[in-house]
């Protein structure tokens, strides 16, 4: 039983039984007559029954004692078998805590006062007795009994709770800091017992090496407790016996007198230098980690699941020119681009989508930056945000542009005298101007294959200064694959038989035009097949392939030569790369070119790869992507449309129709009719004189459609006029059949529309309409 | 037949001396001029079949020199082909938005330029 609820046990049980039982009282008198006295007195009293035990002797009073059920004791100190004070002791330690009333015959015994201090309630001088006294002192002993055990409990509770607090330091002081209480809690934690600081000044334990500040600051949280009469709490640093610093947390609450005036301090402390450690520990690393995060010159923030920022460096205020309160929490396609959804290209989102943590590059003002995103994964390993770091590159790009442009510049200045020499040893190796012997023909054809090779590799440079600047145009036009690829391989032939390796082709017939920049397809054929010579031994074999797989073509360079290792793969396509196939007659190259194909075919919206075995030989692979010619045109369209926008010029459309294309092809073949279709189309392109201008199909190749840029309305009627007579005549000629109804319309930017969809309605519509009011004059 | 006439309007004089072999083996009569200037007060003078024009040259650009020859009614006909160094993009469109018949580059290959110049050359059908 704890002792909190003894004390109220105890306490219930004397109140309970003081008005309503019996109050039994023990006498412990040698004279029989004073008994007889006590007990007429008690007997005479209203309301409250008592019961009266009397003993002769103090053996027969403790005897009765040790059988309990007694309420109080009335003693007298002289008794036959013991006197004097000894009597009292005697009973007292029998007495568990019973309340004592001595009886005594005159007022000043000195036994009976004795025994009031050492823990009798009171003392009766017993001719002074009368039932009123007698009643009156049994009861206010009874209560004051009650009252002091309860205090003593109280006390003792209390006591309990400071000594058992081993790990608290409560100590009370003075109002001067003078230390009057020590508990158990103070002893284990600073080391003094009770005995050894009891006494003496609190400021004797304090850290002595704290500044006068902090010393006065302790002196004024004395002064504020006294003077506001409240409690405080504060961190002080305190001294052990050992002299081992402690931080301790302190309560300090005033005690009053009943006066209300404050006349100590309690103090409840608790050690908290573990505490106060981990905190400095922790602030130190956070400040370490600040300092650090700052200091890093990239801009970086963390951006959490839903793209908010949760965190940024001083380098990343520095760039938005906002304090970080203004950016933490903000989301970053709002705050940073102003769009509502992540930015085109977003890295976050990549990083987000594939955990890829390529780079880009972006421009923003005057400065470039590249921006990667780390993954942020947490303890279980999902994805909880990214680490997004901008690197400022603005003068990296810088020095990068100064290189291409001075690549760019140098190339051009080589090329004039490059093609003087190549056309002078040209012109004296062909014998122009005078007949040559064999040793000076051989050593002119060796001077001018290296003049080749010079010229390749400038023009490898210059390719690739034009990528690195982002101004590789295509030249699109439609294509016929194969015919390229023949015009690629013929190139090749004689080199080929001279090097005993065997050119083979497996190409597709019949496929169907494509549009594409031919120069650049041209290009990256040519360097794969350069590749292939140059790799491959004598008797080796070079098989082209090209497929039509309807959605493109597919063109590969198979070669049974040298292979390339494992290791050189991955970074193929890369610039410089030149990966350790040895090197045959063809000698080096810039190790530009696979990396310009690359380049050339991902402009074109296709793929190029490699396969490859050491020793077995090598594949290199590319598809271009077929436009539809719904495509097609409208590519030629806005481009044209582009143009006539900045020029401020006007852009004419000549559409050229069947009117009676249906009948036609119930009549004759769907193929018959298409293929006039295409040779009006060849005739048409035939017939226009400028390099500018483009023919194009539409509408699954029913509408055949000259664009001329820069041409006006006016003058694109005699272009109109023309292609008609020249359709007319080769009809004579191709012997057409004769019913084809040709219509011919013109539409003219800015004069007929302004903007593409318009246009291409006008194309369409302007023909049914006149189609419409031509049936209606027919009819 | 006479022998058809080629200007050269370029400012290397090396290669102007080699493009000049190269056309007079091929049977054609060629005339040079080493800048724009001159260039344009040669084609008025000459009235040439044909025109091969560089575009880097002191005195007058050639896009200047493409654009005079194409504005005056003397010699508008007269074919210009472009045999520069510098063949970007935005050349070779301003060229043929000029009138420009044909744009070649340096180093040039012999054949193309022949074939060029024999397509220039030939009557409008």
């Amino acid at each position: 039983m704890t002792t909190a609820t003894r004390i109220e046990h105890r306490a219930s049980i004397s109140k309970n039984r003081l008005p309503s039982e019996s109050i039994r009282v023990l006498l412990i008198e040698d004279n029989p007559g004073y008994s007889e006295i006590i007990r007429i007195m008690l007997d005479k009293i209203q309301g409250t029954r008592f019961e009266l035990v009397c003993a002769k002797r103090l053996s027969e009073g403790l005897h009765h004692l040790g059988q309990n059920g007694m309420d109080i004791i009335l003693l007298d100190l002289k008794l036959p078998d013991s006197q004097g004070i000894k009597t009292f002791d005697m009973v007292y330690a029998q007495a568990k805590g019973l309340p004592i009333v001595i009886l005594t015959v005159t007022d000043n015994d000195e036994f009976a006062l004795e025994a009031v201090q050492r823990g009798a309630q009171d003392y009766l001088v017993k001719e002074q007795v009368d039932a009123k006294t007698l009643v009156h002192a049994i009861r206010y002993a009874i209560e004051r009994k009650r009252v002091e055990e309860t205090l003593r409990e109280t006390n003792l509770f209390l006591q309990n709770i400071l000594e058992s607090s081993d790990a608290i330091s409560i100590l009370y002081t003075d109002c001067e800091g003078t230390i009057l209480y020590w508990n158990t809690g103070a002893e284990n934690i600073f080391g003094y017992t009770a005995e050894e600081i009891i006494g003496r000044h609190t400021a004797d334990i304090l850290y002595p090496q704290d500044d006068a500040e902090t010393k006065q600051s302790i002196e004024e949280v004395k002064s504020f407790i006294v003077n506001n009469r409240q409690g405080t709490s504060c961190e002080v640093r305190e001294v052990t016996k050992d002299g081992r610093t402690l931080w301790i947390n302190l309560h300090l609450t005033p005690r009053f007198d009943d006066h209300g005036q404050v006349i100590g301090i309690l103090g409840i402390g608790q050690d908290i230098t573990e505490r106060k450690r981990m905190e400095e520990m922790l602030l130190n690393a956070a400040q370490e980690w600040r300092a650090t995060f700052d200091a890093i010159s990239d801009v970086v923030c963390l951006v959490d699941s839903e793209r908010r920022i949760i965190r940024c460096n001083k380098a990343m205020t520095n760039l938005l020119e906002k304090p970080f309160a203004d950016i933490i929490g903000q989301s970053c396609c709002g705050f940073i681009h102003g769009t509502e959804k992540p930015i085109e290209g977003c890295p976050f989102e990549r990083m987000r989508d594939n955990l890829s943590t390529e780079a880009i590059v972006v421009q923003r003002g005057d400065q470039w930056f590249r921006i990667s995103v780390d993954p942020l994964l947490n303890e279980e390993g999902n994805l909880i945000g990214g680490v997004h770091i901008m690197t400022d590159i603005t003068k990296e790009h810088e020095i990068d542009k100064m290189k291409t442009e001075l690549i760019s510049n140098v190339s051009h200045e080589l090329r004039t005298p490059l093609s003087t020499i190549q056309e002078g040893i040209a012109l004296v190796s062909e014998g122009s101007l005078g007949p040559l012997h064999a040793d000076q023909r051989d050593m002119l054809t060796r001077v001018k294959n290296n003049i080749e090779r010079l010229s390749r590799l400038i023009n490898d440079l210059l390719d690739m200064s034009k990528i690195e600047a982002g101004r590789m145009a295509l030249k699109k036009s439609s294509v016929n694959i194969s015919t390229l690829v023949e015009e690629v391989l013929s190139s090749f032939r004689d080199q080929a038989e001279n090097k005993k390796i065997t050119l083979i082709t497996h190409i597709h017939n019949d496929i169907l035009p494509l549009y594409i920049d031919g120069d650049k397809i041209n290009q990256v054929l040519t360097n794969l097949i350069a590749n292939s010579l140059k790799f491959t031994a004598a008797q080796g074999r070079i098989t082209i392939g090209v497929k039509d797989k309807g959605t493109g073509v597919e063109i590969s360079v198979a070669d049974t030569g040298i292979g390339i290792a494992p290791k050189h793969m991955p970074g193929l396509f890369d610039r410089f790369s030149q990966f350790n196939r040895e090197y045959g007659p063809g000698g080096r190259g810039t190790g530009l070119g696979l990396a310009i194909s690359k380049e050339i075919i991902d402009r074109h919206g296709g793929r190029i790869w490699a396969e490859s075995e050491v020793g077995k030989g090598s594949t290199f692979t590319f598809c271009v992507p077929r436009m539809t010619e719904e495509e097609m045109f409208r590519e030629y369209l806005n481009n044209g449309l582009r143009e006539a926008q900045e020029k401020e010029c006007p852009l004419s459309l000549v559409v050229i129709r069947i009117k009676n294309i249906e009948k036609l092809i119930k009549t004759y073949t769907n193929t018959q009719v298409f293929t006039i279709l295409r040779e009006i189309e060849g005739l048409i392109g035939r017939t226009l004189r400028r390099k500018t201008d483009i023919v194009s199909r539409y509408k699954y190749g029913e509408l055949i459609i000259a664009l001329l840029m820069d041409t006006a309305k006016k003058d694109a009627e005699f272009v109109k006029e023309r292609i008609r007579q020249e359709i007319e005549a080769e009809m004579q000629i191709k012997g057409w059949p004769r019913d084809i109804e040709l219509f011919l319309d013109i539409v003219t930017y800015p004069n007929d529309a302004v903007d593409e969809k318009d246009l291409i309605n006008k194309v369409a519509m302007g023909l049914w309409m006149e189609e419409g009011a031509e049936g209606g004059k027919d009819g | 037949m006479d022998k058809k006439r080629i200007l050269i309007i370029d400012d290397e004089p090396d290669f102007v001396r080699v493009v000049q072999l190269r056309l007079e083996a091929a049977g054609y009569e060629v005339l040079v001029a080493f800048d724009g200037m001159q260039g344009v007060s040669f084609a008025h003078k000459e009235k040439p079949d044909a025109i091969i024009l560089d575009i880097m040259m002191p005195a007058m650009h050639g896009h200047r020199v493409c654009e005079t020859l194409k504005k005056s009614s003397k010699t508008w006909t007269i074919p210009i082909i472009y045999l520069t160094a510098k063949g970007s993009k935005e050349d070779e469109d301003l060229a043929y938005k000029l009138g420009a018949e044909h744009f070649l580059t340096k180093p040039y290959d012999p054949q193309a330029l022949l074939a060029v110049i024999k397509k220039a050359l030939e009557p409008e059908a």
